[in-house]
């Protein structure tokens, strides 16, 4: 084995050794945090796999829409992998490229700089391939099962999507190096930045391919070879996205399979050009930037970073007194750090990305397309879907945040002031936040659905009271079960007690989804419905909050 | 000023301090001293309300930390052996910041008087995140002061100093103490704890094995070495 095989694979089994430390040491807290996310993301995989079956069962049924159906489905069945991995690493590359506890020591050892940034590919391209685990597998198993394509089919389609993930990662790697090249010192955030900017346009412009404007129109206009011509011209069957040279591999297998294989080569080479890129990329730049995005430009001198005569920011003086004083303080530590941002502009993407289909897709259009489909029915899905994001913001911001004070107990609790003081500060500031996002939620989709003012009040209303639920839930298990050892907080929200939060988080939604929603034919305000969600969600503050201030006041350090 | 009376910490099975007494007068530097693990840092943490006990008392100006939190708080100025702050706060921010906590009045001012003990005005504008352990180990020292403190509990009073704000820090502890304020340093810098500190506490396993003056430690150890380093390898042995 050379020199650099060795350090590469000795860098791999240090973070191995993590986990068989955890397996040797029984530490059962986190072993089964690793189980309760196993245990999701197989419960994910195989919902994937009996949906994609039923719904292949149900188009094989109609035999005169399967080809037509089947296609727009694969095209976006990949477009969706491609953009979730393309999103996964975009989101990760400068966290795990470029800024890691471990760049000093690394640097200072004589391993190639190409072995450190392998090394730290290999995680990149671990994380964005979540995706193909999760969904991609079992959609290509039951894909395979209802065609009988046969092993070598269902090998070269998994292939492909891994191909699709290394694509997503090199490119996503390409960005991050030139980025960290031309950001240098303000590295964070211009990235940041970026990633607010660029988020909204990238949701726009996932539905527009998904959901091409005439799609709906056409689907009930146009004869069934008129729309499968029509597909053939859409933005989501583009000959220039690595998603359809996949999906054109698949649906060509059988009946032409020169031109499979020549859209296969176009992924495999588009793969291999990346890489080349990446690599001399890699070679010339990497080191200088990594050091970049550490300290800065070298401009050696007194105007370098630390010592940098700067100019005082005063400590904004709104908001007085202990809680003021919190508020102002997380105010300006989350805005500062670019992956709290990032996490955060990410979890309103996904409501933004469903109302910009929703936006599509107008009622008249669904009545007419599934008829007797009643309002009420979208308006149930608008729930879930906003409560299921409501109860992830939650647990990512709220769930870590009492921990994340834990690091700071030095000055914070020898203070002369009763702690229950902190919990009150962050349930409001969550509560405030949650409500928000609720109310922006119930006026994009009232405006979309052309709800009267009845049903957009009772909306904002149910939603508001779930968010009180969702503040109470996370941040009195958060407070419960504090991690004061741990500083990243994705970290925390992973822990025994986020997964804890997050299961009781969608125990309510479902108890509210069933109990209320699915049951009421009506849900205009101040009726039944409304009033449920209202006590249950009281009764749940209470209880949640009780338990976590007669905590808080006694924490040990 | 400080006042510790039968002061027991367990964890478990485990005794990390065992039935501690102790009394810091107005205008005393307390040198408390022992190995690792010996109980030191546990013994402060009680002393400052952060870890409750397993039994006894700890009072601060007469106020005890458990039953009186806020009152003997109030009196405390706390420097830990690791002074983590938030990474994308600023050394100003951060001053204002407990400020706000200790309601001082006029904060400004006295941040601005404090920020003369060590050169760092310059600084104060960076981020944590960016701070060498020096500068953070000034800031948590000015940041203890900010409330105008009776009582200074230190864990480690120069680690990460320069030469030249080490013998400020030494100079500063010793006038608060002429000023009538109490000092209990915890440190293993036994060179800095024989310069400042005119009685000294050795705690081992949890016990407190010597208390008073390091001329009564020699008397006890019948020995006429001078450095206290070779007297607490004498007594620790």
């Amino acid at each position: 084995m050379s020199k650099d095989s060795h350090a590469f694979f000795t860098l791999q089994k240090a973070k191995t050794n993590y986990f068989t430390a955890i397996l040797r040491e029984r530490d059962w807290a986190k072993i089964s945090v690793f189980a309760g996310f196993i245990l999701i993301a197989a419960s994910l995989a195989l919902g994937t796999y009996f949906y994609t079956k039923f719904a292949l069962l149900f188009l094989k049924s109609y035999p005169e829409f399967t080809d037509t159906l089947l296609l727009y489905m694969l095209l976006t069945f990949f477009f969706l992998i491609f953009i979730l991995t393309l999103g996964s690493s975009l989101i990760s590359a400068i966290g795990i490229l470029f800024v890691s506890d471990d760049d000093d020591f690394l640097l200072a050892t004589p391993v190639k700089n190409i072995v450190i940034f392998a090394s730290r590919f290999v995680n990149l391209l671990a994380i964005a391939s979540w995706p193909v685990l999760v969904f991609g597998t079992p959609f290509l198993i039951a894909f395979n099962q209802s065609f009988n394509l046969g092993i070598v089919n269902f090998g070269l389609s998994f292939f492909a999507l891994l191909v699709i993930v290394a694509i997503s990662a090199l490119a996503a790697t390409l960005l991050a190096v030139k980025f960290t090249g031309f950001a240098g010192q303000n590295l964070k955030r211009k990235y940041k930045l970026l990633g607010f900017i660029s988020l909204p346009f990238l949701a726009a412009w996932t539905i527009d391919i998904l959901i091409p404007p005439g799609l709906i129109e056409s689907f009930q206009k146009l004869e069934l070879y008129q729309i499968r011509q029509y597909l053939t011209s859409i933005p989501l069957s583009s000959n220039l996205l690595p998603s359809t040279w996949a999906v054109n591999f698949i649906i060509n297998w059988q009946t032409n399979p020169s031109l499979a294989l020549t859209n296969y080569a176009n992924l495999l080479l588009l793969m291999l050009v990346l890489s080349l890129l990446v690599y001399f990329l890699i070679k010339k730049e990497y080191f200088t930037n990594l050091a970049k995005a550490k300290v800065g430009r070298f401009i050696a001198g007194e105007h370098d970073i630390v010592g940098e005569e700067k100019s005082v920011m005063k400590f904004p003086y709104f908001f007085k007194g202990i809680k003021g004083a919190f508020l102002k303080k997380d105010i300006l530590v989350i805005s500062r750090n670019q992956t709290e941002i990032l996490q955060a502009a990410f979890i309103l993407f996904l409501i933004l990305l469903y109302f910009l289909a929703l936006a599509k897709v107008p009622p008249a259009h669904i009545e007419k397309a599934l008829p007797g489909l009643s309002i009420i029915y979208l308006i149930r899905i608008n729930f879930a879907v906003v409560s299921f994001v409501l109860s992830v913001f939650a647990l990512r911001f709220l769930y870590p945040s009492i921990s994340l004070e834990g690091h700071a107990s030095w000055f914070i609790w020898p203070a002369p002031f009763s702690k229950t003081k902190i919990y009150w500060q962050k349930f409001v500031t969550g509560w405030t936040i949650l409500s928000f996002v609720a109310i922006l939620a119930s006026i994009a989709s009232s405006l979309i659905l052309k709800l009267n003012f009845a049903l957009f009040a009772s909306q904002v209303s149910i939603l508001v009271a779930t968010s009180l639920a969702l503040t109470s839930i996370n941040l009195g298990l958060g407070t419960l079960f504090p991690d004061f050892e741990e500083k990243n907080a994705e970290k925390i929200s992973t822990s025994k007690g986020g997964i804890a939060a997050t299961f009781a988080s969608l125990v309510f939604i479902l108890s509210i989804y069933l109990l209320v929603f699915s049951k009421a034919e009506n849900i205009s305000f101040l009726t039944l419905p409304n009033l449920y969600t209202w006590l249950v969600s009281v009764i749940i503050a209470s209880l949640f909050s009780h338990l976590a201030l007669k905590k808080i006041n006694n924490y040990s350090f | 000023m400080i006042k510790i009376v039968s002061l027991t910490k367990k964890f478990g099975s485990l005794i990390a301090v065992k039935n501690l007494n102790l009394e810091i007068k107005r205008g005393e530097i307390f040198g408390f001293i022992g190995p690792n693990g010996a109980g030191k840092t546990t013994t402060i943490k009680m002393m400052v309300g952060i870890l409750p006990p397993t039994s006894g008392t700890v009072k601060i100006g007469g106020f005890n930390i458990q039953k009186k939190p806020i009152a003997a708080k109030k009196l405390i100025g706390y420097i830990p052996d690791v002074p983590y702050v938030y990474p994308y706060m600023t050394g100003h921010e951060f001053l204002r910041f407990v400020a706000e906590l200790y309601e001082v009045t006029n904060p400004e001012r006295k941040i601005e008087n404090l920020l003369k003990i060590f050169p760092i005005e310059g600084m104060i504008g960076g981020y944590f995140k960016d701070f060498s352990r020096g500068t953070k180990q000034k800031l948590s020292i000015i940041a203890a002061l900010l409330h105008e403190p009776k009582v200074l509990i230190i864990d480690e009073p120069i680690l990460g100093l320069d030469p030249k704000a080490s013998q400020i820090t030494k100079r500063l502890l010793k006038t608060f103490a002429e000023g009538g304020g109490s000092v209990f340093v915890c440190s293993h810098s036994l060179g800095v704890v024989q310069e400042i500190c005119p009685k000294i506490g050795i705690i081992d396993k949890g016990e407190l094995i010597f208390e008073g003056k390091i001329e009564d430690l020699k008397k006890r150890l019948k020995t006429k070495e001078e450095k206290l380093e070779q007297l607490y390898f004498k007594i620790t042995k």
